[in-house]
């Protein structure tokens, strides 16, 4: 099958009950990517559960403690056409507890969607709002849109539209080197079906484009198929009658079928039989597929979540230790040598040591400021060396950047970010 | 905790490290346990009957060490006076200093810390120290379960170390794309994985924790995770009855692997107010926000600047890692009244005492030799105990001990008031 339009990967992100889940699933029913019975038959079961309201959320949420809760746990993946994209929705957690599963989402993504609560302008950013753009940031996203969601229950008004623009263009992305200029700011209402797909004839005062026009005026991702394969794992399925099936989206290289291929640090090797996107079979994976390709001489219990694939020529890079460069977001204390968080790269969560604090560099020039720094914190960037206490792929950020950045999280808040400016393999 | 308890304790740990380095060249090493309320005379009458028997061992040196180990501690026994409260623990035997040839004869009474139970009579090549060490373990243990749908963690948390007893994965399927029938039925497997899953997550965990309950040694069991599943563990059938009753409570967590435990502990700290670990960990904090005020706040570190502080009375909080090994020697001339003082660690010590061999006082130029060498961390406790301040001793097995020792080279202070304006 020859691909048509360019696949474009989107992550939909913001505070838990923002409405992610609701925008996700009214795009996807105002496009037509879903049978209107089976929405009448979630919308039965919504109101069984006491959950009325959430039927569109149920077309992503189908776990049942998901949709008992009403609140997202997973990722879920689901296409759908625009125009011009073949867009891939990311669907991500909210909920604070699960923001190791958004981190996977996001990892994956070309743009993000952030979802924001219109009334938030009243209390103010929410928690994770901001620690969601942060990831992104930190995760690469350069190219982002804000729905700004629930206007029917301000009654439609510009005015509050307007607050929670300026509250977030001021407090959020404008810290974070986003230019609001040059952003989407859609007022929606999800359930409704406001703005989403169809234009809303509720806010006649609104000229800008409705989510789906602003998917369109994202600019396709770069495919970096000049580099070596590498794609982080995000699943690993055994179904039963095809073998075992890792799942993740392929960020650099190119994949076929035939290929003989490497999974580190698990260190297991195997051939891939074929690739799959969407249920459908393709002859290649291009960087920014999300695929599930099956693998023959490997078992499930070899691989999981975090590893990294690559072809046995050039495998992926084990990091016996490396170095890299922070930025020191917010901590209540200090990091000095020994301190251990968990580090966020790719897919893959590992504790790791800070083992020497190098230099201290002043975050606007980049100059040296002090050298061997006994400690750092909040608002610090340093170029620091890490060891990871369990083996994890982690690249030089000048040779294969999608795989050189990490967020740093702790007592259940990202603390940091950076890039590996230097690795020291285990494997190579 | 007191300072003094503090400095009481690592000094008793000291002396079980040393002893334990403590190598006999045959079994000729005599631990003896007396526990408390036993008759001096009766002791004394065992170890006549030990001494004869001794005099049967085939190799003639390790006779001789033995017969005069117990010569040792039949005379350290007419010393003690009876009733004993607590029993006492002695130990002899004839050490090699270096190398053959070279050995002494060593004698410790240690009066225990608790009441000693059993008598033990014990010869062997190195000294018995597992009843000691005993009293040295924390007696109150706290179980950790992290469980979500994908993995379980079961831990315990006692005194400064954290143990993973337990890893289990789930093999719970995630979400799946299947419409009609077959969600359903996909339903349904799921929730029976979910089921199985927290089933032998309670299995392990009993396994663990029960014997532990029975011997009185568990405080309280935490548990924590993402999500909802580790209220489905608490309120499900998954735990024992008798370890569901004392499930403290649960927490929110990001993580279930070794970083949801650290997560969990800041979360239950003022659960966890009276362990060791938190003791340590909390200490550390306060020095750490101390550091990062934009004047540095009343955070100290570096060994000149603490020991100035501390002369001056303004040391609130000392924090001592307890392998800073070093130590204060006094250098006298054996002529004039030259004295220095210098501190080593325990490399440096030993060439120093070589040095010495060869040095010559500066004054007379008569011969060096140490008059007094003490443990850093003791002599820093009786500077603490002058000026009222605090004491903590941090292990390098924890994250914060580690971050002490590796950055602030092992001693740092949080102080009570700000010396250089």
């Amino acid at each position: 099958m020859a691909k048509q339009k360019p696949v474009l990967n989107v992550a939909f992100i913001g505070h838990v009950d923002a409405g992610k889940s609701t925008t996700v699933g009214r795009l996807l029913y105002d496009s037509g990517a879903i049978d209107p019975q089976l929405l009448e038959k979630l919308k039965r079961e919504a109101q069984e559960r006491g959950k009325a309201g959430f039927e569109f959320a149920y077309v992503m949420d189908n776990l049942k403690e998901e949709r008992e809760r009403g609140v997202t746990i997973d990722v879920a993946h689901k296409k759908f056409e625009t125009q011009k994209y073949e867009v891939t929705i990311v669907d991500c957690p909210g909920h604070r507890d699960f923001i190791k599963n958004m981190i996977t989402g996001a990892s994956q993504a070309d743009a993000a969607v952030l979802v924001v609560d219109v009334n938030d302008a009243k209390t103010g950013i929410q928690p994770q709002t901001r620690e969601h753009m942060f990831l992104a940031r930190t995760l690469g996203i350069k190219q982002i849109a804000v729905a700004i969601n629930k206007m029917d229950t301000v009654n439609y008004s510009q005015e509050e539209y307007e607050k929670m623009k300026k509250m977030l263009s001021e407090q959020l992305l404008k810290v974070l080197g986003y230019n609001p200029d040059q952003i989407d700011f859609i007022p929606t209402a999800s359930l409704k079906g406001d703005n989403v797909v169809k234009r809303s004839e509720n806010m006649p005062w609104y000229k800008g484009p409705t989510l789906v026009e602003a998917l369109d005026k994202f600019q396709p991702p770069e495919k970096p198929t000049n580099l070596p394969l590498r794609i982080p794992i995000q699943d690993v399925y055994s179904i039963t009658g095809v073998g075992t099936v890792p799942v993740g989206r392929v960020e650099t290289g190119i994949l076929r079928p035939g290929d003989k291929v490497v999974f580190e640090p698990a260190g297991v090797s195997g051939e891939v039989k074929s690739i799959e996107m969407h249920h459908e079979q393709i002859p290649q994976a291009e960087p920014g597929d999300n695929i599930g390709f099956n693998v023959r001489g490997v078992s499930k219990k070899d691989i999981k979540r975090g590893d990294v694939c690559g072809h046995p020529d050039n495998p992926p890079t084990v990091a016996e230790e490396f170095t890299a460069q922070i930025v020191v977001l917010q901590h209540p204390t200090a990091i000095t040598v020994g301190y251990t968080p968990v580090f966020h790269a790719h897919t893959a969560q590992v504790a790791c040591t800070f083992i020497e604090l190098l230099k201290k560099l002043d975050p606007r020039t980049g100059q040296v400021i002090e050298e061997n720094p006994q400690f750092l914190k909040t608002g610090d960037a340093a170029i620091v060396k890490i060891k990871p206490t369990k083996p994890m792929v982690i690249e030089n950020v000048r040779e294969i950047p999608q795989l050189g950045r990490f967020a740093i999280r702790d007592m259940g808040m990202t603390i940091a970010a950076g890039m590996a400016i230097d690795v020291k393999a285990k494997n190579k | 905790m007191a300072s003094t308890d503090s400095k009481q304790l690592y000094l008793f740990k000291k002396m079980l490290k040393e002893l334990k380095s403590k190598k006999g060249k045959g079994t000729e090493l005599i631990s003896l346990y007396i526990p408390a309320g036993r008759r001096i005379s009766d002791v004394a009458q065992h170890l006549r009957e030990e001494m004869s028997q001794a005099s049967n061992i085939k190799s003639k040196s390790t006779r001789k060490n033995v017969q005069s180990a117990i010569e040792a501690i039949l005379q350290r026994l007419k010393l003690l006076k009876e009733p004993l409260e607590k029993g006492v623990v002695i130990f002899a035997g004839m050490v090699p200093r270096s190398g053959p040839g070279t050995e002494k004869m060593e004698t410790y009474v240690i009066e225990p810390p608790e009441p000693i139970k059993t008598y033990i009579y014990r010869c062997d090549s190195e000294f018995y120290l597992e009843p000691l060490e005993e009293f040295l373990e924390d007696k109150d243990a706290y179980g950790v379960i992290l469980v979500d749908r994908n993995e379980a963690t079961i831990a315990l948390v006692k005194g400064r170390n954290i143990n993973i007893l337990k890893k289990l994965t789930s093999g719970v399927p995630g979400k799946f794309k299947a419409g009609g029938q077959s969600a359903r039925r996909l339903e349904r497997l799921i929730d029976l994985a979910a089921h199985e899953f927290l089933q032998r997550v309670g299995q392990k965990a009993n396994e663990q924790f029960l014997p532990l309950l029975q011997e009185k040694k568990l405080r309280g069991i935490l548990v924590g995770g993402p999500g909802h599943t580790k209220n489905e563990f608490v309120e499900g059938d998954y735990l024992h009855h008798e370890l569901k009753k004392i499930v403290l409570d649960t927490f929110d967590l990001c993580y279930t692997e070794e970083f949801g435990i650290r997560e969990l502990l800041e979360k239950a700290a003022p659960l966890l107010k009276d362990v060791e670990l938190m003791k340590e960990r909390e200490a550390v904090q306060r020095f750490l926000k101390e550091l990062i005020k934009e004047d540095g706040g009343l955070a100290c570190y570096g060994e000149k600047e603490v020991l100035e502080a501390l002369m001056m009375g303004a040391v609130d909080t000392l924090i001592v890692s307890e392998e800073l090994e070093k130590y204060k020697v006094k250098i006298a001339c054996n002529n004039c009244d030259y004295l220095e003082e210098k501190t080593v660690n325990k490399l440096e010590l030993i060439k120093l005492e070589e040095e010495l061999k060869n040095a010559q006082c500066p004054k007379c130029g008569g011969a060096l030799s140490i008059v007094e060498e003490k443990d850093y961390i003791e002599y820093l406790s009786e500077l603490c105990e002058q000026s009222g301040a605090k004491l903590v001793t941090v292990s390098s097995e924890t994250e914060e001990g580690a971050m002490i020792l590796n950055a602030f080279k092992g001693i740092a202070a949080i102080l009570r008031y700000k010396i250089h304006q």
